[in-house]
């Protein structure tokens, strides 16, 4: 009953461990990306527009929403692979 | 599909505000010192204010069109020949839109049409605004790329947009915003190109029709800025 115990308590560890662990790429975004929030204009836009509410959106915002990727770096075709200068 | 039914797709939840102290970025357009060929810095320089007037334009009047950096300008498409320096007055925007299960349960070719339809038609009158630029022998055609978050893309996975690049040659632009051509002949003879995220897709086949949606939508509490005239 001991040994059972002891196998389960190690296969659960094992289980926590392994999905819990990131991939390289994933350490990498984690390395660069620290805080719940890409900038402080993020955390100011995000405090003042709550769920459940009509967001005010300034121009100001998209735009440092766009330079600062606050919803991530979109995955989309670069310009190179279709126009050249 | 109806207009209706795109115009669903694009009822934004956005209330923008507090323009009137923005100004859009010059860095939308490429720096003429960025061609790589003369006649491209001689079109960049001979028509600088039609690309700011452009880039503008699209700022003050079209909020919900994101323009990204170095995408306004005279590029050579990378399918046509290149031992010739064919350059084509190029655009590329991104939609900005709400999220919508009719849209969502488009094909992808069918999203394109509908898209091709709201808006290529529209931003090549934009780029054509200046007649000199549709009988300029060195312009040789007119692109625009139009980009939006495919409907399958949610967080946290980064976003996935799906991507149309159109190529017309400057005749065919000529005769479309003369009103010779339609919008249907106009997918006919462009050169659509289809893009899921990073992959190409090739040439898609286009259904395209007319689509008045921009000369009637207003974004709700949207003021353009003083001085600012949007038709």
């Amino acid at each position: 009953m001991r040994g059972r115990n002891g196998r389960l308590l190690l296969a659960g560890t094992a289980l926590l461990l392994s999905a819990g662990c990131a991939t390289t790429d994933e350490w990498a975004t984690w390395s660069q990306n620290p805080a719940h929030f890409a900038s402080i204009e993020h955390y100011r836009f995000s405090v003042k527009n709550r769920p459940g509410t009509s967001p005010r959106v300034t121009r100001e915002d998209l735009d440092a929403a766009r330079a600062q990727n606050w919803w991530g770096r979109p995955i989309t075709v670069r310009q190179e692979q279709i126009l050249e200068r | 599909m109806s207009a209706r039914l795109l115009t669903a797709a694009v009822a934004l939840a956005l209330s923008v505000v507090g323009r009137a102290v923005a100004a859009p970025l010059d860095d939308r357009i490429l720096p003429v010192d960025e061609y790589t060929s003369q006649k491209a810095r001689a079109l960049a320089q001979k028509y600088a204010p039609v690309l700011r007037d452009l880039n503008a334009g699209i700022y003050h009047c079209l909020p919900w069109l994101d323009v990204s950096k170095e995408s306004i300008g005279f590029f050579r498409p990378k399918h046509l020949v290149q031992s010739q320096d064919n350059r084509y007055l190029s655009l590329r925007i991104f939609i900005v839109q709400d999220r919508s299960p009719q849209f969502a349960a488009l094909t992808l070719e069918e999203r394109a049409s509908a898209m091709f339809s709201r808006y290529v038609g529209a931003m090549l009158r934009r780029m054509a605004q200046r007649r000199e630029l549709v009988t300029d022998s060195l312009v040789d055609g007119f692109s625009v790329i139009v980009g939006w978050l495919k409907p399958t893309s949610q967080p946290p996975a980064p976003p996935v947009h799906e991507t149309i690049a159109v190529f017309a040659d400057r005749p065919t632009v000529a005769e479309y915003v003369a009103g010779r051509v339609s919008i249907t002949a106009l997918a006919a003879r462009a050169a659509v190109f289809g893009y899921d995220g990073e992959t190409p897709l090739g040439r898609i086949p286009l259904r395209a029709w007319e689509d008045d949606f921009l000369k009637t939508f207003q974004l709700a509490n949207d003021q353009p800025a003083s001085g600012v005239s949007c038709r």
